[in-house]
């Protein structure tokens, strides 16, 4: 392990956070190797054990890192919008699959805390993991479901949905579409309030996960749904696409919904921000009605991309207008991911130029 | 989103790996015996009482509050955890059983 780490330090990364965090890493599978060595051994065995498996995997982050084909401005993207939802410094990696599952993975939190009381070794970064398919890699508008995911992460990351538990328990509402009501839950026998009570855990991560992802990119987490999802039944795992769609018509419309005000309860409990819209929406027709990049201004104008490139390229596909009446559908699809892509480079690059100008 | 799922493993896996290692063997550092207490003290207190979740609540002890909420016999066992500076063995085993379930 610590050959896997010496190889990772000497990866020309360009980040001096990815670069400490890996001498961060190097310093705990050390500290743990040297106890578990010693004569007799200073560390029980099983828990370095299971230490050095959470460092092999964190290391497992970094690795897909290393490819040349890591999706830069969807990075930067949700790294702006992981801002203010983490205490420590994100330290977002990615992995290319071959599939068309998108998730995060992340770090646990008990492995650092118990690292630095145990060894005394604070590991600063806190990685993130983006898995996202091959194919969407430079088509911004299909990764909107990462923000989805960035929600699981942020919940995951911050107890939220785990809090809400506590303080809105299941049994006491409110009541989740399609799930055995709380007045009647009474009547379940153990092994079925047992199901039932992860049943309403589940369905609470998606939920929030959803709220989470309209805040920043608004009807484009319904759009993207009703495209790919238009139908889908209730299942222990997830709500039916109907109560999602429900929950998110009340978060747009601003109406008052039992779900959504527990999560604002729990966000406040928590120290967090309110789930309102993070988001500017932009024009895009000025810009993208003439094949060129959007300039963006602002992270909210950022995240606002997402809402309102996904409704152009939506009425561009159905019916071309303009120069894009001139573009096959499917190329609709490469051209209109291609301006977004553009566009958020644009502005990491004037970004970086003001800062190299400033200093 | 759709229906595909991230791996999430169980939050409390190294807190239960320390408790294992407080019943069998005590190779455990002060520190992390510290640590351990200090968790689940923070977790007795969630547990019995929710509202008291800040922005800084150890988030263990989240986790383990909510395998706890269940167990009013166990919340009354680890209240002796208050005048202790260390984990009794038996009551090490005690949560090890309690959540079992949740690491299933």
């Amino acid at each position: 392990m610590l050959l896997q780490l010496d190889r990772l330090a000497e990866t020309p990364y360009f980040s001096l956070d990815l670069d400490n965090y890996i001498s961060d890493l190097r310093k705990v599978t050390r500290e743990l190797i040297s106890r578990i060595s010693a004569t007799p051994a200073t560390l029980n065995e099983e828990v370095a054990r299971l230490a050095l498996e959470n460092i092999w995997e964190l290391t497992q982050f970094l690795t897909g890192s290393t490819t040349k084909q890591v999706p830069y401005e969807v990075v930067y993207a949700i790294e702006r919008a992981a801002r203010g939802w983490t205490s420590s410094p994100l330290l977002v990696t990615t992995a290319i699959v071959q599939e068309s599952s998108f998730f995060f993975q992340g770090g646990q939190e008990s492995f650092f805390r118990a690292m630095e009381a145990e060894l005394g070794i604070a590991i600063k970064g806190r990685p993130v993991q983006i898995a996202l398919p091959y194919v969407y890699r430079h088509k911004p508008l299909f990764c909107i479901p990462l923000f989805h995911e960035l929600g699981h992460f942020v919940d995951s990351a911050r107890d939220i949905v785990v809090t809400s538990l506590l303080q809105f328990p299941p049994e006491s509402g409110p009541a989740l579409p399609g799930l055995t009501a709380p007045a009647d839950v009474a009547s379940l026998s153990a092994g079925e309030k047992r199901i039932w009570d992860g049943v309403v855990k589940r369905h609470r991560q998606e939920y929030f996960a959803d709220l989470f992802s309209a805040a920043y990119v608004g009807k484009a987490t319904k759009g993207f749904l009703e495209q790919f999802c238009p139908d889908a039944e209730v299942a222990h795992t997830h709500p039916s696409s109907s109560a999602r769609f429900a929950l998110l018509d009340d978060f747009y419309e601003g109406r008052s919904n039992p779900i959504i005000d527990m999560f604002q309860k729990t966000l406040a409990a928590r120290g967090l921000p309110k789930l309102e819209k993070m988001f500017d929406t932009v024009d895009l027709e000025p810009s993208m009605g003439n094949v060129r990049p959007f300039q963006v201004e602002s992270d909210r104008q950022l995240f606002g991309l997402f809402e309102s490139g996904w409704d152009f390229l939506i009425t561009q596909w159905q019916s071309g207008s303009s120069h894009w009446a001139h573009v096959a559908p499917d190329d609709r699809v490469d051209v209109a991911n291609d301006l977004i892509e553009k566009a958020i480079r644009n502005r990491m690059i004037r970004e970086a130029w003001n800062a190299a100008v400033d200093s | 989103m759709l229906a595909a799922t991230s791996r999430r493993d169980s939050p409390i896996g190294l807190f239960q790996a320390v408790l294992r290692a407080l019943e069998a063997a005590p190779e455990i550092g002060e520190p992390l015996r510290q640590h351990t207490l200090a968790v689940l003290r923070a977790a007795c207190e969630i547990a019995a009482d929710p509202s008291t979740i800040g922005a800084h609540a150890p988030p263990e002890a989240i986790e383990l509050a909510l395998c706890l909420r269940g167990d009013a016999l166990l919340r009354k066992r680890l209240e002796e955890l208050r005048s202790l500076d260390s984990i009794p063995p038996a009551v090490a085993r005690q949560l090890l059983d309690a959540f079992a379930p949740i690491a299933a």
